[in-house]
């Protein structure tokens, strides 16, 4: 089995006085190339799986392998250069940096890992800005740039240093929902071109429906793992309307 | 450069702030650079007026009765005048002054006799010091050349020069004829040859130049002198030389200007440390005000900072970025408040100069203080910067990317 990421045993608690177990005993592999939402209501633990996942936040218990490394024994600049070339982060708020220019933003992952900037990364930014639809706008300080703009920005950012996962947190959570299906086709367009892993927290089901793989966390556990791959699309719908699918059931049980 | 791109774009942003601390940074370093100029030109000025006149290391012959000639209580010039009754004067002086005018350690050497004497006019007589030199080497030391107020300073076994207070005094001017009597001579005729003002009072009417032979013949003294007066570049290695010509040339006693100036150095070393206290204070003020800005702007740009972490940015580069901030503030504004000072002290010797034509203070201007201020700036530039720098180092990326 390809081993890309796998998680084993995962537990992770808030707050000190009050505990808030927010992870309960996550075990889950994920496999290269996938296009992976992970869903559940707020509070779930989703964004902090995501956290853990992209590095950014560290287990309390349990292990992580990235392509069988244990991230676990990672100093903090281990992980830093591990967010910076290996991974790519597109936010719910866009995070852009406001002093920056698009331009200058989307170059940013890059200049953290080389310094300085080559005619080369400069040419690739502006390609990623194409295709992200924003080369025209490219020199506008990104407080200038509308919601949609900044996070189609933040998608070329996210892309600047050839990761090899992108990680989404509610990156369509902040825009309407016209805008919203635009960027997540502009995400799936670029899963496809790219053979990059894609994991995107999202509590918007229309969205996940669109993914190969729906993991479904609740209270901390996994409760649901999903794979859509072979799926049309009523069939997708079907699986993911917790509604729809829970009547259902209950109306063949009871026949 | 990442981290400096970053650290410049947060000041430009950060625009109000920034021209807020710019200011206080350049304000204080101009207090600075106005405060050391002031005190460094009033202390070379009052040095100069002091010693710039005369001896800065004087060579007597020690007592004979092995009491220390030396009192510190007493200026110099008395204790000269007061020598002439107790001492023999030294003969072998010649290769002692060729060897000293050879070392290249003196600017001035002129070998003196110094005797008490009686100056008549008419029936008018003051006592006055009378000094044999040979006029070329006391020209160094006392300046006579721009001295000289009437006359000309030249000296002759008949020619004299005498001080402006003793020329009113006794109704003297250019060509008048005195007696001079010594208590081994009952006095020769001279004729005054030029006034002098050594901006002095004591001196001015009480000095008379004269021949070296002349004095010597004089005091019946024969080849002997009194006494060896020198210059130096540098005042302030009187001391140093001084204490090595006493291990060189031990037949004399070496006095250099500061032994006899004690309470003037007190004077300006307590106003030396008063200066580099207002300085430190000034500094101090400096520091906290690039501290308080930058941990301002540390909670400012937490969200940026959460950012550059998220994408990878390590704890060193965060840091660098604070650190920059505060080194281009300090540098920036002293470079601006040295171009401040220099505007003030332009301005204040063009103000006290209306009137007189002449600054009221000649304010020393050295290039060094300014490059010195820049640099202890920047430095604390760097330091106030490093607390805030720490804490957004530090910072959890997650805590920001939450929204």
């Amino acid at each position: 089995m390809d081993s890309h990421i796998v998680l084993s045993g995962i537990n992770k608690s808030y707050g000190n006085v009050i505990k808030a177990h927010v992870l309960k005993h996550i075990s889950l592999s994920i496999e290269k190339g996938e296009l992976c939402a992970i869903i559940g209501q707020s509070g779930s633990g989703k964004s902090t799986l995501l956290n853990i996942l992209g590095l950014l936040d560290v287990a309390d218990s349990g292990t992580f392998l990235y392509e069988n490394t244990d991230t676990g024994k990672m100093s903090d600049d281990q992980r830093a250069h591990f967010r910076n070339s290996v991974f790519g982060f597109i936010f719910q708020f866009h995070h852009l940096l406001p002093e920056f220019t698009a331009l200058e933003n989307v170059l940013i992952p890059w200049q953290i890992a080389n310094g300085s900037i080559s005619s080369k990364a400069k040419a690739r930014a502006k390609e990623l800005l194409e295709r992200v639809g924003v080369s025209k706008d490219m020199n506008n300080r990104s407080t200038n740039l509308s919601g949609g703009q900044q996070q189609r920005v933040a998608i070329a950012r996210a892309l600047i240093n050839n990761p090899q996962v992108v990680f989404g947190d509610e990156p369509t959570g902040n825009l309407d929902s016209d805008t919203a299906e635009n960027i997540f086709e502009l995400i799936k367009e670029i899963n496809r071109d790219v053979d990059s892993t894609f994991i995107i927290v999202t509590h918007d089901r229309h969205l996940a429906a669109e993914c190969n793989r729906v993991i479904e966390i609740a209270d901390g556990i996994i409760k649901d793992d999903i794979r859509l791959e072979q799926k049309t699309k009523a069939e997708r719908w079907g699986v993911l309307s917790p509604c729809y699918c829970r009547l259902k059931q209950k109306v063949s049980s009871v026949s | 450069m990442f981290e400096l791109k970053t650290a410049w774009r947060f000041l430009i942003e950060g625009k109000f702030q920034t021209i807020l601390i710019l200011t206080g940074i350049a304000l204080g370093i101009a207090v600075q650079i106005f405060l050391s100029s002031l005190i460094s030109g009033l202390q070379i000025d009052l040095v100069d007026k002091t010693v710039g006149r005369s001896s800065h290391i004087t060579a007597v012959i020690p007592d004979r009765n092995g009491l220390s000639i030396v009192d510190d209580s007493v200026p110099i010039l008395t204790k000269v005048s007061g020598l002439a009754q107790s001492e023999r004067p030294v003969r072998g002086w010649r290769p002692v002054v060729e060897q000293l005018k050879s070392s290249g350690l003196f600017t001035s050497v002129s070998a003196v006799v110094d005797g008490s004497a009686f100056i008549f006019k008419g029936d008018r007589s003051r006592s006055v010091l009378l000094r044999g030199v040979s006029i070329g080497d006391a020209a160094g030391i006392y300046k006579l050349e721009k001295n000289i107020t009437k006359g000309t300073a030249t000296v002759s076994s008949t020619n004299i020069l005498i001080g402006q207070d003793l020329a009113e005094e006794l109704g003297l001017s250019i060509g008048s004829t005195v007696r001079i009597a010594t208590p081994s001579n009952g006095g020769d005729l001279f004729s005054v040859s030029g006034i002098f003002d050594l901006q002095n009072r004591t001196i001015n009417e009480s000095w008379i130049f004269m021949d070296l032979r002349k004095a010597q013949a004089l005091f019946n003294y024969s080849d002997g002198v009194t006494s060896i007066e020198l210059q130096i570049k540098n005042v302030f290695d009187a001391e140093v030389i001084s204490t090595y010509c006493s291990n060189t040339f031990y037949q004399f006693k070496w006095i250099s200007w500061q032994k006899s100036n004690a309470s003037l150095l007190a004077a300006l070393k307590s106003q030396s440390s008063s200066s580099s206290m207002i300085q430190v204070l000034v500094l101090i003020a400096v520091t906290m005000g690039i501290t308080s800005v930058l941990a301002v702007s540390a909670i400012q740009k937490r969200r940026q900072i959460g950012i550059l972490k998220a994408v990878g940015a390590t704890r060193s580069m965060v840091s660098n970025v604070f650190l920059l901030m505060g080194a281009i503030l300090g540098f920036t504004g002293a470079v601006i408040g040295c171009v401040a000072g220099y505007g003030i002290i332009a301005m204040f010797i063009y103000g006290t100069s209306i009137q007189t034509g002449v600054a009221l203070f000649p304010i020393s201007i050295d290039v060094k203080t300014y490059l010195i201020s820049i640099l202890i700036a920047t430095v604390s530039g760097l330091l106030a910067a490093a607390i805030p720098a720490r804490r957004s180092a530090s910072m959890n990326p997650v805590e920001v990317i939450r929204g």
